[in-house]
């Protein structure tokens, strides 16, 4: 039933044509998987159940954040096949623009990160060693009301204060300035994700 | 005018400060705080889960000469596991160059609101109220500048403080300086005073705003009252409370509002033990959902709490609060946590106001 669904949402956001990269209100966009609202920004060839979205495509999750000065923690796992890319855009405008993307992608055996902000057109990439190259599976905290953003990743989906992170904006001394929005989404590529969530932060400096 | 200019002595600390014997010019005064806190949260409340020191500082200050004082306060707050030393405030000041009017220029919390000005260490209460918390930094914003205040010359107490600080920054970073911004931090603040039988009320309006590096205005407008009794050398009753109004306008995309406010009242049930109670509210006014839906959204905290304070020097506080959250359309978060704390203070204390 819900493929039945999903292929006639696609038929329905084929006729929309270019309006799909702009949210403007068109219910008939936003879908529930994963425990989350979330609302198409790119359709591209996804796939989607309740228990995981897969394929090439964009949304963005429908619960914006406490304001764009604010803090959050974002917890995401997903399947990285070779040439597939996971990015988990925060802090963004509801069509994925200005904010800060963390974009992981496999290629050749490798996985590379690039965080990026968009808006400032500042960007940093290295490859990284993960818990296990197949997985995605990171934790992340955003603290947006910083200047600069500061974020913390883990890899894993286990994070705190006693938890050793990947990279921390603070002690790495990464500055890409900050997201411009209150919201946050994925774009993948040829990628499976199950689960997207997020909490309070984990090492909120109050 | 000159009783005025007077009372603005007493208010500025001889009259309901208990730290008056500390407060003489003679001399450099050497103080040093210690802010112990115990933070446990529960659901969906975040904290330390641990004793902790919050912060340790020490101040210097006095008369630099027959003109000028000075001010340096060195604080350490924890970060990663280590203590994360900075300096707090470093400036000169005077009262004595212009009539009415004092100054001082450097590095000080800028003074704006009830809170701000004062060192965390000297809240009446343990944890930053929701609106401390997120628009003033937790702590407070601290920022290098020009402050100078004049006493008005009216029939009533009336103070006013304008300032202005570099601005390139608005919120504390992990050592990054900022960037210039387009128009640097400006604030005003109006003051006023009233006097009477064995209390006074102290009321605020507040102005603060800002361009950023990246032309994103920040606008603050705010309110503040404190208002106390005594019965002797006793506080029996506290009523303290802010409000404040924050907008900020990236270039190019909508303006976005928040409205924070709190309201502390406190009570003395003994001579030296108080039970207290403060109520938090913090909402954006604007929060809109992916299809451009408004949002109705609402944090709220209830606090109460019991302070054992034997003198000025050392106080004990246990608080417990109620924190939630509501937003429309998504999962009310929320949650307890127990604060504990032992404040001390070594040597002399700079007067506080009122």
């Amino acid at each position: 039933m819900k493929s039945i669904q999903f292929c006639a949402l696609i038929l329905l956001l084929s006729a929309c044509g270019s309006d799909l990269l702009k949210p403007q209100g068109d219910i008939s966009r936003s879908f529930k998987a994963l425990d989350q609202d979330l609302i198409l920004v790119d359709i591209g060839n996804l796939n989607i159940s309740s228990s995981e979205i897969s394929g090439s495509g964009a949304f963005v999750v429908n619960d914006p954040l406490a304001g764009v000065d604010s803090e959050a923690h974002f917890k995401i796992d997903a399947v990285l096949n070779e040439g597939a890319l996971v990015e988990f855009i925060v802090f963004s405008s509801a069509a994925l623009e200005d904010g800060i993307s963390f974009a992981f992608r496999r290629a050749d055996n490798l996985v590379s990160l690039k965080i990026t902000n968009s808006f400032r057109q500042a960007s940093w990439s290295d490859t990284i060693r993960l818990q296990d190259e197949n997985r995605v599976s990171f934790s992340l905290d955003v603290h947006n009301q910083e200047q600069p953003a500061h974020f913390i990743l883990w890899d894993g989906l286990l994070a705190g204060r006693r938890v050793p992170d990947l990279i921390d904006s603070a002690e790495d001394d990464l500055n890409l300035g900050n997201g411009r929005g209150a919201f946050w989404g994925m774009r993948l590529e040829n990628a499976t994700l199950l689960q997207i969530s997020r909490e309070q932060a984990v090492k909120s400096h109050d | 005018m000159i009783k005025w200019i007077g009372l603005a002595s007493l208010i500025s600390g001889a009259f309901f400060s208990s730290s008056v014997g500390a407060s003489d010019t003679s001399g450099l005064k050497i103080s040093a705080a210690a802010d112990l806190v115990a933070d446990f949260g529960w659901q969906d409340v975040a904290a330390s889960q641990r004793l902790q020191a919050r912060s340790v500082e020490l101040m210097f200050y006095g008369p630099t000469d027959h003109l000028f004082h000075g001010m340096i306060s060195v604080a350490a707050h924890p970060y990663d596991g280590a203590m994360d030393v900075g300096v707090h405030e470093a400036f000169i000041g005077s009262s004595k160059l212009l009539p009415r009017t004092r100054f001082r220029l450097g590095q000080f919390f800028l003074g704006l609101g009830r809170l701000n000005p004062l060192h965390q260490h000297d809240w009446p209460f343990i944890t930053a109220p929701f609106v401390q918390r997120e628009f003033f930094d937790g702590e407070g914003i601290i920022d290098s500048g020009l402050e100078v205040s004049v006493l008005m010359p009216s029939s009533f107490y009336w103070d006013v403080t304008a300032g202005v600080t570099s601005g390139w920054r608005i919120t504390h970073s992990h050592g990054d300086e900022g960037e210039a911004p387009s128009i640097p931090t400006h604030y005003l603040r109006s003051e006023f005073f009233q006097s009477f039988e064995n209390g006074g009320i102290k009321t605020g309006l507040n102005y603060l705003g800002r361009k950023d590096a990246e032309e994103k205005w920040l606008w603050m407008l705010g309110v503040d009252a404190t208002a106390k009794w005594r019965r002797g050398k006793v506080l029996s009753l506290l009523v303290q409370s802010e409000a404040w109004l924050r907008a900020q306008k990236p270039r190019s995309l909508e303006i976005s509002k928040e409205l924070g406010a709190f309201v502390f009242g406190q009570t003395a049930v003994h001579e030296s033990f108080y039970a207290g109670l403060r109520v938090d509210a913090l909402s954006q006014l604007d929060l809109k959902d992916a299809q451009d839906e408004r949002l109705t959204n609402l944090e709220w905290g209830l606090s109460p709490q019991l302070t054992f304070e034997a003198s000025e020097f050392a106080k004990w506080r246990a608080a417990y609060a109620l924190e939630s959250r509501y937003q429309e359309g998504s999962n009310t978060s929320w949650g307890h946590r127990l604060s504990l704390q032992a404040v001390f203070l070594l040597g002399a204390h700079p007067a506080h106001e009122f």
